[in-house]
């Protein structure tokens, strides 16, 4: 049973299924929002604050990429989705620090100022989750198989 | 924006967002109820474009700017059908889930929207 490995739609069927459905339309919104907020910031006032309006449009890349591979079956999009919510988790801690020690390096608030504070703390509780259901959904994975 | 509106709307869908987490607890499905309570949320975010159209027909305008107001007003009215959906796909309890996420999206829109009006 623990050899089985499953096919891709199988592996899609999992990962995208139950709490998985959840947490890819809450990440759909948040890319979503980041990639709307990101565009108009550089759109409409990019000189006020460049360093928070490229890294909101970072984070709404991360998000996009996360929300795709998330809903994509395979090995490959697996290993995208764990690194995008890595590279979320650390952004989301590294920038919220950073924001809060040299207030003046980020005169408009990102999605991860403040550790996402202004998001209701969701940018960093997201991450985590993904982690822990790309954790839970990984091949082979004994508690899906049964 | 009328405050007792946007007030009212923002309860609305907290109730409704908590009557689809009761749905998950319980392990129910999306069914006819959850597509209603969806139907009664988007209606209520029509009644709010309505009045933001007549508003600013009347000659009122976002303290936060036009652009920003009116893609938050069009972005209320796409979140439920895609969460209804979404959540009536999944044939499990998280189908609800999927749909009480929508009202809670939609609660943080109408609050956002509020913010923009005010400037």
């Amino acid at each position: 049973m623990a050899e089985k490995t499953r096919t891709a739609a199988e592996d899609r069927a999992v990962r995208r299924s139950g709490p998985g459905r959840v947490l890819i339309a809450v990440y759909g919104v948040f890319a979503l929002a980041a990639g709307a907020r990101a565009g108009v910031q550089i759109g409409t006032k990019f000189h006020e604050a460049p360093v928070a309006y490229v890294l909101s449009a970072f984070a709404a890349v991360v998000y996009i990429v996360a929300t795709v591979t998330l809903a994509r079956s395979g090995r490959t999009s697996h290993r995208i989705a764990v690194t995008s919510c890595s590279i979320e988790l650390i952004g989301v801690i590294a920038i919220g620090t950073y924001s809060l020690t040299d207030k003046a390096a980020f005169p408009d608030a990102t999605v991860w100022s403040g550790y996402g504070s202004g998001y209701g703390y969701v940018p960093l509780v997201l991450p985590m989750l993904g982690l822990l259901w790309l954790w839970r959904t990984r091949r082979p994975a004994p508690a899906a198989d049964s | 924006m009328v405050d007792t509106l946007a007030v009212t709307l923002i309860v609305g869908m907290l109730v409704l967002a908590g009557l689809s987490l009761v749905m998950t607890a319980l392990d129910r499905r999306v069914g006819r109820l959850l597509l209603a309570a969806a139907v009664l949320g988007e209606a209520g975010l029509l009644v709010q474009v309505v009045w933001a159209i007549v508003r600013l027909a009347g000659g009122a305008r976002p303290d936060g700017g036009m652009a920003i107001f009116i893609g938050y007003l069009a972005g209320s009215l796409v979140i439920l059908p895609i969460a209804a959906a979404w959540g009536l796909a999944e044939r499990t309890r998280w189908g609800p889930a999927v749909v009480a996420a929508g009202f809670l999206v939609s609660a943080v829109l109408i609050v956002r929207m509020q913010q923009v009006w005010h400037g």
